[in-house]
């Protein structure tokens, strides 16, 4: 018999290559006694399959812009080295350039040991005022360096190969150096070494950088086609009394700086003062995600600020500012329905308008019962508040309208319609949708459910007094002012319609039966009390408030509706399902009746999902949220740490 | 890999960029997602995934003939994700967003939750043990990718998975033990 880890093990290597029937048989035996390692077999399964059937994303067009962009762009950074090895790795290349490179390296070596002191001063180096005044006394160079002509001509361009950067400054100390300058056949050296050592000296003509210019000439006739930047750059880092108008005009340089699409002087001017610079720029770029910043900033392709700065210096094709190889790329994703910025996240909704009703309440169904088309939206101004329990009942008067005297005629004039056929297919969507919640949301809604939602204390006294005197059938209208006065304060609302109806006097509409012992109207249709407050019925058999509208439970300390297939509340007004304080705790927070309890429900969910595994912004309102699209978390521990 | 890789990755390495957006195309989406549920957050998932394609064009000059490009390039992913999440030390899971089936609503609830507890448990295990049961998993490479992208040996990744998919047993049984506690409880 095999042990666990033995027998676990078998059971790992059998999901990534066969077993031997030696191991397959010791498996097996063991497993049929071992209910542990059986286990162990179904997790693993289960990891496998889930794994196998986690969802997919398709290709990023954005990713894709950035990358294409990034690699065809890359004609600087390490492109060069690139080319480099790619030249070297031909045969009859690499036995050139290893010649060319000895030789130039031997006459550099027999130049520098043959020059008489000149050794010391490069590996000491001279004072300041030595270099400034060897240089300033130095006769110029009259001839074009035409011993290295050689390994120049078999180079790529002297713009990309720059010359190991350790050379340099052994360049810069004195005049004499001029020929080592030669050796290293590097004519863009030239200008930045003697120009900033030459420069304080302002009698002396080296320091001229049109005297300069010439000597690139001779050095190589393209240079100043190809590096006119370069030119540009350096004189405007050198002279900044005459920084544009001095440099001599060139067409490329022109070019670079008219297609770039956001120009600044000083950025066009780094990468070309500083090959050096415009290398590792470039190479910076993709590792911190310039370009994907920028592709997705970006319109359509056009080259960010940032890589224009790092583009190398030279004239720019405005035909190539969308490579093809990235329009292509693009194209491709196009053609398979992923148009650019179609993956993009969803951007954040604003979370709870400040316009959106403060827990609407059902509103007041016309007097004469008739159902009448809903009105205008409410605004917040104009919803019904819930208002301060001063007398500490729990029940449905805790729901208050708002004081304002325009808020009941609107109240009146905007009954609710009965259940339609689309609100019970709003009903059963949200109902599949809260069934594939999970049981979490379930749970904890099941706590809140198994609350009393009936009301209590003089609200149960009355109603038990209006059972009483509901049995017996209304006669016609009645003077609503006799018994009604004593009961409750809400009672007292329908005094002035009793008054308007029994002024009236008989109309076209039906006058509305009233309760004699409580004074409330009746539903003609269910024979209920009808909350004068809230337009909710009261059921004085049962203890409960109905919603007219859904006939749905009302819990009197919340005035939520109660799904009963589901025992979700919801929004009396969007059917929506809502979170309440303190959900899924013992003892919720709110305060039955406490105007507050809407800032508690609005904190708790947002509190909600910002814990929650997937944020999801409130499009209309704080607590009228569909619960099935996030994970509540149950406890502490079930909180996601994000950083 | 496919049959055109060799010719595709060879002509990458000589500086062919339509070779290498060619790679691309048929990488891209595999190595997003890997970077997705290596890292939990799409928009790092894409940073990343456009990090490692980087990577991969500028290391390809100084690669072998012989180059397995696929775990390469995984195992670049690998390490890029890695090296992201340590410097971030995130610990984030995307829970599955069901699509639309013909199953019944209880199978999708089952099936729901399953997903969501092992991603939860898969956020939970270390990061060298996830990467290697996404890639084995999730990926589909073989035993030998899978080793080749976690730079390991294949029997140093066999013995990774084992030890990856005991840890996710530990905690997995542990998670579903305490939902059926819950359940019973409500």
């Amino acid at each position: 018999m095999i042990s666990h880890d033995r027998a676990q093990e078998l059971v790992s290597a059998r999901m990534d290559a066969p077993l031997t029937p030696a191991e397959h048989r010791e498996l097996q035996n063991h497993l049929a006694e071992c209910p542990s390692c059986r286990a162990f077999v179904a997790q693993a399964d289960d990891l496998a399959r889930g794994l196998q059937t986690m969802s997919h994303l398709g290709p990023s067009p954005v990713v894709s812009r950035a990358v294409m962009d990034a690699i065809s762009s890359d004609t600087s950074g390490w492109s060069w080295l690139r080319q480099a090895l790619q030249a070297l790795s031909s045969p009859g290349m690499a036995v050139a350039s290893s010649m060319a490179l000895v030789l130039a390296l031997a006459g550099a070596l027999i130049v520098a040991l043959n020059a008489p002191g000149r050794g010391p001063a490069m590996r000491q180096g001279p004072a300041p005022e030595g270099t400034i005044a060897a240089v300033a006394l130095a006769p110029l160079p009259t001839e074009p360096p035409t011993r290295i002509a050689e390994p120049t001509a078999t180079k790529p361009p002297v713009r990309e190969i720059a010359p190991p950067p350790t050379k340099t400054p052994a360049m810069r100390p004195t005049a004499t150096a001029v020929p080592i300058v030669a050796v290293t056949a590097v004519p863009t050296i030239e200008p930045v070494v003697d120009s900033p050592a030459i420069q304080p000296v302002e009698d002396v003509p080296v320091a001229n950088p049109e005297q300069d210019v010439p000597m690139l000439a001779m050095a190589d006739d393209g240079a100043g086609t190809s590096n006119g930047s370069v030119d540009l750059a350096q004189q405007a880092t050198v002279d900044e009394a005459q920084p544009a108008e001095a440099a001599p005009v060139d067409d490329g340089a022109d070019n670079a700086v008219a297609d770039a699409p956001v120009q600044d002087e000083g950025a066009a001017a780094a990468p070309a003062g500083d090959t050096t610079q415009t290398t590792e720029a470039s190479d910076a770029a993709p590792a911190d995600n310039g370009g994907r910043k920028t592709a997705r900033k970006g319109d359509s392709g056009d080259q960010a600020p940032a890589e224009v700065a790092t583009e190398p210096v030279g004239p720019v094709d405005p035909a190539s500012a969308i490579n093809p190889l990235t329009a292509e790329a693009i194209a491709a994703l196009e053609g398979n329905g992923l148009a650019p910025g179609v993956s993009l996240p969803p951007a954040p909704m604003d979370p709870m308008p400040p316009a959106q009703p403060f827990l609407p309440v059902t509103p007041t169904p016309e007097p004469d019962g008739t159902p009448t088309p809903e009105g205008e939206p409410e605004t917040q101004a104009d919803a019904p508040q819930l208002a301060i329990d001063t007398s500490g009942d729990l029940g449905v008067t805790a729901l208050a309208p708002d004081p304002d005297p325009g808020q009941a005629v609107i109240d009146q004039q905007a009954p609710e319609a009965m259940t339609t056929d689309s609100e019970t297919v709003k009903a059963k969507e949200r109902r599949d949708k809260s069934s594939k919640a999970g049981r979490s949301r379930e749970s904890q809604q099941a706590a809140f459910v198994q609350e009393p939602y009936e009301w209590t204390g003089n609200d149960s006294l009355a109603l038990q007094q209006t059972a009483d005197g509901a049995a017996e059938p209304a006669e016609g209208v009645v003077d609503a002012n006799d018994g009604a006065g004593e009961t409750t304060e809400a009672a007292a609302a329908p005094d002035e319609t009793g008054e308007t109806s029994a002024t009236d006097g008989p109309s076209e509409e039906p006058a509305p039966q009233i309760d004699p012992a409580t004074g409330m109207e009746i539903d003609p249709a269910t024979g209920l009390l009808i909350d004068p407050t809230t337009g909710f019925l009261l059921d004085p058999v049962h203890n409960r408030v109905i919603d007219p509208r859904t006939h749905y439970v009302v819990n009197p300390r919340t005035g939520l509706l109660i799904d009963p297939a589901t025992g979700d509340q919801l929004d009396p007004v969007t059917l929506q399902v809502v979170i309440p304080a303190g959900f899924g705790s013992d003892q919720p927070r709110y305060e039955p009746g406490s105007p507050e309890m809407r800032g508690e429900i609005e904190s708790v969910v947002n509190d909600t999902y910002n814990n929650a595994s997937i944020k999801i912004e409130p499009p209309t309102d704080g607590p009228v949220q569909p619960v099935g699209e996030i994970v509540v978390p149950t406890e502490s521990g079930d909180a996601v740490e994000i950083s | 890999m496919t049959s055109d890789d060799p010719d595709l990755v060879g002509r990458a390495r000589e500086g062919d960029q339509t070779a290498f957006a060619r790679l691309f195309e048929q990488y891209h989406a595999p190595i997003l997602n890997y970077l997705h549920r290596m890292v939990g957050d799409r928009a790092m998932a894409e940073d990343l995934t456009q990090d490692t394609f980087i990577k991969a064009y500028n290391a390809l000059p100084s690669t072998r003939p012989d180059l397995a490009f696929k775990p390469w390039l995984y195992r670049i992913a690998t390490n890029t994700a890695i090296s992201q999440l340590r410097r971030r030390k995130i610990v984030q899971w995307i829970p599955f967003m069901p699509g639309h089936d013909h199953a019944s609503e209880q199978s999708i609830e089952r099936s729901v939750s399953r997903r969501q507890d092992i991603e939860q448990t898969l956020s939970r295990l270390p990061q060298h043990y996830a990467a290697a049961l996404l890639l084995r998993h999730y990926q589909g490479l073989s035993l030998a990718e899978t080793a080749d992208a976690l730079g390991i040996t294949e029997n140093a990744a066999k013995l990774r998975l084992f030890r990856a998919r005991k840890a996710f047993a530990e905690i997995y049984g542990s998670a579903e033990a305490l939902g059926a506690a819950r359940e019973w409880e409500a």
